[in-house]
């Protein structure tokens, strides 16, 4: 006998399964071994070997708080280390209204408050257009924005001084979600190393700008962010999403498995 | 349209010849004022469709009511009450917009789609379920072997592919300006 | 007078060009080639015709991106079959529901769509809430697309453009619904949602296509037309490319670097 039910039901019951399935690792931690993928070591590498006194750009495009975000706290974290230091300036900017709420949860985590503002760190905020903000702020960042998020005009921040355009930068960081296009072409190509947070899925869309060089390194949500957190030395959300993130995937292919043999099962009963 | 024409000519210009790079760094940043009053459109469209629906007590008008209070909480909370506003960001809108953006509807999509009919479908099922596997810590634990198939599958077969869209996505565009510089957009762009 | 280094680009780029408006100029002298039939713009009248049957809307998105950098060619030709979507929905006397979180796409699909009735012989049927704006969160468009599609059970959905995430959501509750599902992106990442869950399906470059179709505007077909020419230019670059460089030629560095 094949069951025989209705769609929405049947969607039900896949996601309630998925619920009990993600509900696993929480009340047994499976402790499987993240892997350092080679990608981050050579992320880790770019941002390790930034000359001192070099500034670094933060775009935040998209607030993914779970997934997503958790990747650019991470390369945050290692940056704030150097800007702690002395031997970074980090500019951060958002495209969206989404990663201001995310930087405003982040605060406490990446310790905001125990830096020097104006002059160690700066958040330029909300910078809209899309791709044509990241020109601007590429070509001329104080013809792109006059003022900082606090209103502070950026003639009176010490570090923004020495930040005109992309050619005074020693580090690119863009966290995306989908297409690494737009910050390839307006950041990208221009002498500036460049690292993009971007979807696990859209590695083949990086790769071509990996090859040629135009994207230095890359860092994906999940397993990527999870090995990150490892070699920092920092665990976060990323790790602890590890377990849940295998044995959803396990249950995901479980689907796949399950939907093919009831559709050839369902064919042959016909 | 002879406005865009000429902006569009003068920023491709620039880009090649480096001329007035400067005057075309200001002329982008007018692109983002711009951008910011058309969110004044969106705000000012949805407070009249829920007025209106409101006025008219259509259906779903109770919603209108909800709309408007949040709307108007969480706009002076942002600026009188810095707590209440960190607390609604990471108790409501970071939770809620996860909820919405889940993989749920992805399950949904997976069991209702990935019916293999032939041998290419099945093939391609393996694949993703290798790239699946890559994405996560047990899949190297499963067979270490995956690892080295799925890096295959994404860095040759599929970039290959992701290229030749990329490239007509580039030439997509660039349809779209020589009809512009013509003055042939006779689309809805090109009315404006 | 060129920048360094973009000589050979500037080359590529003013061909390109060339080659649309050579296109173009073809194709308004009647010489342009034939677009083949696509499957999914052929549905849209037995879409609609269903949708009037069974006395229910029809929902159409655009997705959470408007005219702006590489969107802007995919919503155009997704408002392009916008426009034929109401006329069609005029013609059969249906109820069609656009839904959109960019405040710009709000005042030219309204504009669509009501041009799209007065042409299919309903003028009086438009509204102005058949476009709406739902806020300006990919999360708000996805929460009143789920809304809507649940509590309206639109017999046909339909959803083209520069569509992001909130496609998957879109498709997942119109199977759930049992609606039919039209749905095309030139963009890759989201094929997969696309081929998996939709019934008639504009894959990559298709959408371009497909709105120089239902547009009937012979300047767009030479457009695609010309478009297709400068890719085979870009395939032969390529390949004497690939050959070079594998054969250690320094062509591909001298042209790059130039």
């Amino acid at each position: 006998m094949v069951w025989k039910l209705k769609p929405e039901y049947e969607d039900s019951i896949v996601m309630l399964l998925f619920i009990v399935v993600a509900s696993v690792p929480m009340a047994i931690p499976l402790g499987i071994p993240v892997e350092i993928n080679p990608m981050t070591l050579k992320l880790y590498d770019t941002i390790e070997n930034l000359p001192d006194g070099g500034i670094v750009l933060y775009d935040l495009t998209i607030l993914n708080w779970f997934t997503n975000f958790q990747s650019d706290i991470t390369i945050m974290k290692q940056i704030l280390r150097r800007v702690k230091a002395n031997e970074l300036y980090l500019v951060i900017m958002t495209e969206g209204t989404g990663p201001i709420m995310g930087i405003d949860k982040a605060w406490n985590t990446l310790k905001l408050g125990e830096l020097e503002y104006g002059v160690q760190w700066v958040y330029l905020g909300l910078v809209p257009g899309a791709e044509n903000a990241e020109a601007a702020v590429a070509a001329d960042v104080w013809s792109a924005k006059e003022t900082d998020h606090y209103g502070t005009p950026l003639s009176e921040l010490p570090l923004m001084q020495r930040f005109h355009s992309i050619n005074d930068l020693a580090l690119v960081c863009t966290g995306m979600n989908t297409s690494p296009d737009p910050p390839c072409r307006q950041f990208g190509g221009k002498g500036i190393p460049l690292i993009l947070q971007n979807g696990i899925s859209t590695i083949p869309l990086m790769m071509p700008y990996v090859e040629a060089g135009i994207i230095t390194a890359y860092m994906t949500p999940g397993l990527q962010t999870a090995g990150y957190e490892k070699l920092l030395g920092e665990l976060g959300l990323a790790t602890s999403f590890a377990d849940a993130q295998s044995v959803t995937v396990l249950y995901a292919i479980l689907v796949m498995v399950a939907s093919n043999v009831m559709y050839h099962m369902r064919r042959r009963k016909r | 349209m002879s406005l865009y024409i000429i902006v569009m000519v003068f920023l491709i210009f620039s880009a090649y010849t480096g001329v007035a790079s400067n005057f075309a760094a200001d002329v982008r940043s007018w692109g983002i004022a711009i951008a910011t009053f058309a969110a004044l459109i969106g705000v000012i469209n949805i407070s009249y469709l829920h007025i209106l629906k409101l006025y008219h007590r259509r259906k779903g008008w109770q919603y209108s009511i909800v709309m408007f209070t949040c709307f108007i909480v969480y706009f002076v909370v942002a600026y009188v009450y810095q707590p209440g506003y960190n607390w609604i960001i990471s108790n409501l809108s970071i939770p809620l917009g996860a909820a919405f953006l889940s993989g749920f509807n992805t399950l949904g999509v997976i069991f209702r789609g990935s019916r293999a009919r032939s041998i290419w479908s099945v093939l391609i099922l393996f694949s993703v379920i290798m790239t699946a596997l890559l994405s996560v810590s047990i899949g190297p634990v499963i067979w270490p072997g995956i690892v080295d198939i799925a890096r295959w599958i994404n860095d040759y077969p599929t970039t290959g592919v992701f290229r030749a869209v990329t490239i007509g996505i580039g030439i997509g565009l660039l349809m779209l300006v020589v009809r512009a510089i013509l003055g042939m957009e006779k689309s809805y762009l090109g009315e404006l | 007078m060129i920048v360094a280094g973009r000589r050979f680009e500037f080359i590529v780029f003013m061909l390109t060009l060339v080659l649309i408006y050579v296109g173009i100029w073809l194709a308004r002298r009647g010489k342009s080639l034939n677009i083949k039939r696509l499957a999914c713009i052929d549905a849209l009248e037995e879409a609609v015709g269903r949708a009037s049957e069974m006395g229910t809307p029809v929902w159409y998105g655009t997705g959470n991106a408007g005219l702006e950098g590489q969107y802007a060619t995919m919503n155009i030709a997704a408002l392009a079959i916008l426009g034929r979507v109401a006329e069609l929905c005029g013609k059969y006397g249906v109820y069609l529901q656009y839904m959109c979180n960019i405040p710009h796409m709000l005042p030219i699909s309204r504009d669509l769509i009501k041009e799209g009735y007065q042409k299919g012989g309903r003028p009086e049927m438009f509204s102005e809430d058949m476009s709406r704006y739902v806020g300006g969160d990919q999360s708000s468009l996805v929460a009143a697309t789920q809304g809507y599609i649940i509590e309206e059970k639109p017999s046909v959905v339909m959803i083209f453009g520069a569509t992001m995430y909130e496609m998957l959501n879109t498709l997942a509750f119109g199977s759930r619904v049992g609606a039919m599902m039209l749905a095309g992106t030139p963009r890759l990442y989201y094929q997969s949602a696309t081929l998996l869950a939709a019934d008639y399906q504009l894959i990559g470059e298709e959408l371009y296509a497909a709105g120089a179709m239902v547009s009937g505007d012979p300047i767009q077909v030479g457009a695609v037309q010309g478009e297709d020419w400068s890719k085979l230019i870009i395939l032969f670059l390529l390949i004497i490319f690939a050959v070079a460089v594998n054969l250690g030629n320094p062509l591909y560095n001298l042209l790059t670097s130039w």
